[in-house]
């Protein structure tokens, strides 16, 4: 069986899935307003705060 | 990571950790961790279904106009992509600009760079230089992408700056670069090579058996095939490598 199927591409690629079909993807100009709460070791408060930086989000989980 | 956002963080790149966990495993994780870089919370996962984040880590990379550039898991970005999304960036972030700036912020984040600039041209500091630098970069990215073949990408951003910067001559060069562009046959010839390998790629991004990605395969050596010489040959050529690679080696099961 492990013969049909591919190699992942990295380690944790089966835990990686594509983006959602309709998600905002590259090229996409994201609004200013986008919502994140209680910003935390950055004098940042808001995202719009972060505006003319080039900005890495970087999704995690403490799991 | 902690490296990754020291390293570029004085070039005019923010990393931020985002997370839709609660706050005092949050907390008791980034302790243990050392996390030294700025983190925030998704309240309710709104952000992560805004980029259709399907699964953990995911990133996503912005520009300085607030553009997506790059989006994936977080081992698939290199350091020429960070370097690539840093042209033009702010070394004096938006929140360090004093009380006197804010309607020049309040402008920039309605993207109406004209009035931004307008206003920061009346404070004393930096923030004209700044706000033009922003617009600058604007153009010289469109030109770059033009440079290298790579239209789509030259089109959307002539399509954004052309908005943003109206009033500007700026945005009237980026009406024009978009006009050239959608005027020309080459370019609009190539720029259906890459709509069509992007929807490759992200056939190859979930693809799981073999039968598929060999199905992909073909395609992408006759999208290569199609479009030599341009920017569409050499991103099928990669892709294809780089699926090919993860075939399994051996002869298939009886």
């Amino acid at each position: 069986m492990l013969r049909n199927k591919l190699t992942p591409l990295f380690l944790g690629a089966l835990l990686c899935l594509s983006t959602a079909a309709g998600a905002q993807g590259v090229g996409t100009q994201v609004p200013t307003s986008l919502q994140l709460q209680d910003f935390s070791q950055t004098p940042a408060t808001s995202f719009g705060d972060l505006f003319g930086r080039a900005v890495l989000l970087e999704f995690f989980a403490h799991w | 990571m902690n490296e990754l956002a020291k390293s570029f963080e004085a070039r005019g790149l923010t990393l931020v950790g985002v997370t839709s966990e609660g706050k005092q495993p949050t907390e008791e994780w980034v302790q243990e961790h050392e996390v030294s870089y700025p983190y925030a919370y998704d309240e309710k996962g709104k952000l992560s279904r805004y980029f259709g984040v399907k699964g953990i880590p995911h990133a996503v990379l912005l520009d300085p106009s607030g553009t997506v550039v790059w989006s994936g898991h977080p081992a698939g970005l290199d350091a020429a992509t960070i370097e690539s999304a840093l042209a033009g960036a702010v070394t004096t972030p938006l929140w360090t600009w004093p009380e006197e700036a804010t309607v020049a912020k309040q402008y920039l984040l309605k993207r109406d760079y004209a009035e931004a600039l307008a206003s920061a041209q009346q404070l004393e500091g930096p923030y004209a230089e700044i706000v033009q630098g922003l617009i600058t970069a604007r153009v010289t990215e469109i030109r770059a992408a033009i440079e290298e073949g790579d239209y789509l990408r030259a089109a959307g951003a002539a399509e954004r700056a052309s908005r943003d910067l109206d009033g500007l001559p700026e945005g009237d060069e980026a009406r024009t670069r978009l006009r050239e562009l959608q005027d020309d046959p080459q370019a609009k010839r190539v720029m259906k090579g890459q709509r069509e390998l992007a929807r490759l790629q992200a056939e190859v991004a979930t693809v799981r058996l073999v039968v598929d990605a060999q199905r992909l395969l073909t395609q992408l050596e006759a999208l290569r095939d199609e479009y030599p010489g341009t920017i569409v040959a050499s991103r099928a050529e990669a892709e294809f490598q780089s699926l090919q690679a993860r075939l399994p080696q051996g002869p298939p099961p009886r």
